[in-house]
């Protein structure tokens, strides 16, 4: 189905190894190949430690591949053109919501009028109406990763990639930023990379999910939910598709 | 906030426990200097002290510029101290050529008391105002540096990437993103180089001077004015303290996101 679909991101046999201080190599990919669609949500789904965050900075170029490549349609985009939203959030603490969300159109030069009305849009759609000049520190985890995805919207990129984003929230803040960003995604229509390690949330979330084995790592399966969206977790079909995935994910990791 | 309140209510209140401290130190003090033949003298015999001096100058010197005189010499030099010390500190953070370059050289000096620098200082610089602002730069350039130098170098990676991602140029990097997160550490770094820029100016005054809040209690050395001595320090804790608390309170104004929660 995905063949005639339009290809955003073409990564082809990336590799990328880390030697520590005591001359120890650590192959973290090996050969990692894969097709992003354009405005398909994307889970890549993996095993903590499976190099997940390294192949998100190889994307954004915060770091080089020791071989492969990864091209863009369109060309390579410069930094502040992907948005990137943190599991641990990275907001800028000394910055209200409304100056951590126009943080890039400001390194960018935009008038200061008129990135502030983008932002205040876009606190609207990530639903922080009224919190415009509260400080991070105030803000709760859910509300702190709904500033670092207006944040990460305000560069009006069309690639989004995101690192586990709620997995430092509770599960009832997690379902519930599930919804949103579906809604968001539906809404702006951009290409997502969603990062986890929880099949639950790849199943719920993704229009297709990749697994990722243990280091060093490569795509050993993908799977292709055709369920219809909001997705109900406890339905018999969500079930059984979930267990499916469990039972590759053990054998990814053995 | 909300719960320390509470609990205040609830259990003891906590400034009667101050109140208690001070009574407690005072009266300790009255207690041990009260017999005739003391050395040192009585709270009150302090205070006796404290209204003469303030109608009398001392080395035709009112007291109020005794304080002034001293306080020039701490903000002059503390300034310098301050734009100079926060620029090396960034310099030696954010550049690895020169922190390579300079950071053994100020490891190596930062370890010499500033008062150990009194007499090459005063050979080299006479007994004028410039030196005793040299020692007492010293003393507040040091910490500047230290505290400033290594907020840069541990600027969160995080936040950093989130910049660099976000789009952020090298100098935006540094000055919109990196420094901002120094600021409290700076500000911390900032305070205590006052406390120990006002231990220099007294200890240089002490050593040559004609006027300021060191050549008081050196006065009343010599004199064997004990009084005066005391009269002296308590000014200084007075002085010090207000400096503090005026440097808190900028505080709260630069960095509002600190105060949230807390």
């Amino acid at each position: 189905m995905a063949d005639n679909r339009e290809v955003r991101i073409k990564i082809r046999n990336l590799k990328k190894s880390f030697t520590d201080k005591k001359h120890n190599t650590l192959q973290v990919l090996n050969g990692l190949s894969l097709d992003v669609y354009t405005n398909e949500f994307l889970v890549i789904l993996g095993p903590g430690q499976c190099g997940k965050t390294v192949l998100l900075n190889l994307i954004l170029g915060l770091d080089t591949p020791d071989e492969g490549t990864i091209e863009f349609s369109g060309g390579t985009p410069a930094k502040g053109e992907v948005g990137m939203v943190f599991q641990r959030y990275a907001l800028f603490p000394w910055k209200t919501v409304i100056q951590n969300v126009e943080a890039c159109p400001k390194f960018h030069g935009v008038d200061k009028a008129k990135r502030r009305e983008e932002a205040k849009a876009l606190i609207k759609l990530v639903g922080l109406e009224g919190f415009e000049n509260a400080y991070p520190a105030a803000l709760s985890g859910g509300m702190k990763q709904r500033v670092g995805i207006a944040r990460a919207y305000a560069t009006n990129a069309d690639i989004m990639l995101m690192d586990e984003p709620f997995g430092a929230l509770d599960a009832q803040t997690r379902y519930q930023m599930q919804d949103e960003i579906l809604k968001i995604w539906q809404s702006k229509m951009t290409t997502v990379v969603f990062v986890t390690n929880n099949i639950e949330e790849a199943v719920t979330l993704g229009d297709r999910i990749v697994l990722l084995g243990n280091k060093p790592s490569v795509v050993v399966n993908e799977f292709v939910p055709n369920m219809a969206r909001p997705r109900n977790n406890l339905s018999q079909e969500f079930l059984e598709f979930r267990n499916v995935i469990a039972d590759k994910m053990d054998l990814a990791l053995t | 906030m909300k719960k320390k309140e509470k609990t205040a209510k609830k259990f003891t209140p906590y400034w009667l426990l101050s109140i208690l401290a001070l009574v407690l130190f005072f009266g300790g003090w009255y207690v041990l200097t009260a017999s005739p033949d003391s050395i040192i003298p009585t709270p009150a015999d302090v205070v006796v002290r404290f209204f003469e001096v303030l109608k009398e100058p001392i080395a035709n010197v009112p007291l109020w510029e005794h304080i002034l005189v001293s306080l020039r010499r701490v903000f002059g030099a503390f300034l310098a101290a301050a734009v100079l010390g926060v620029l090396f500190g960034v310099l030696l953070g954010w550049f690895k050529t020169f922190r390579k370059i300079f950071y053994p050289l100020y490891n190596l000096l930062r370890p010499i008391p500033p008062i150990a620098w009194i007499p090459i200082i005063v050979l080299l610089f006479g007994i004028g105002e410039l030196p005793k602002m040299i020692i007492v730069f010293i003393g507040a350039f040091t910490p500047i540096v230290f505290n400033t130098y290594s907020a840069v170098l541990m600027v969160d990676p995080l936040v950093l990437n989130a910049g660099i991602v976000l789009g952020a140029n090298e100098r935006q990097l540094l000055f919109q993103v990196a420094l901002p997160d120094c600021i409290p550490s700076i500000i911390a770094g900032l305070k205590t180089a006052m406390s120990i820029a006002w231990m220099c100016v007294v200890a240089a005054e002490m050593i040559v001077s004609r006027a300021g809040v060191g050549f008081l209690i050196n006065r009343g050395m010599e004199n064997s004015d004990t009084a005066l001595v005391m009269v002296s320090m308590v000014v200084i804790a007075a002085v010090s303290a207000t400096i503090t608390f005026i440097l808190n309170k900028l505080e709260e104004v630069l960095c509002p996101w600190l105060t949230i929660g807390k």
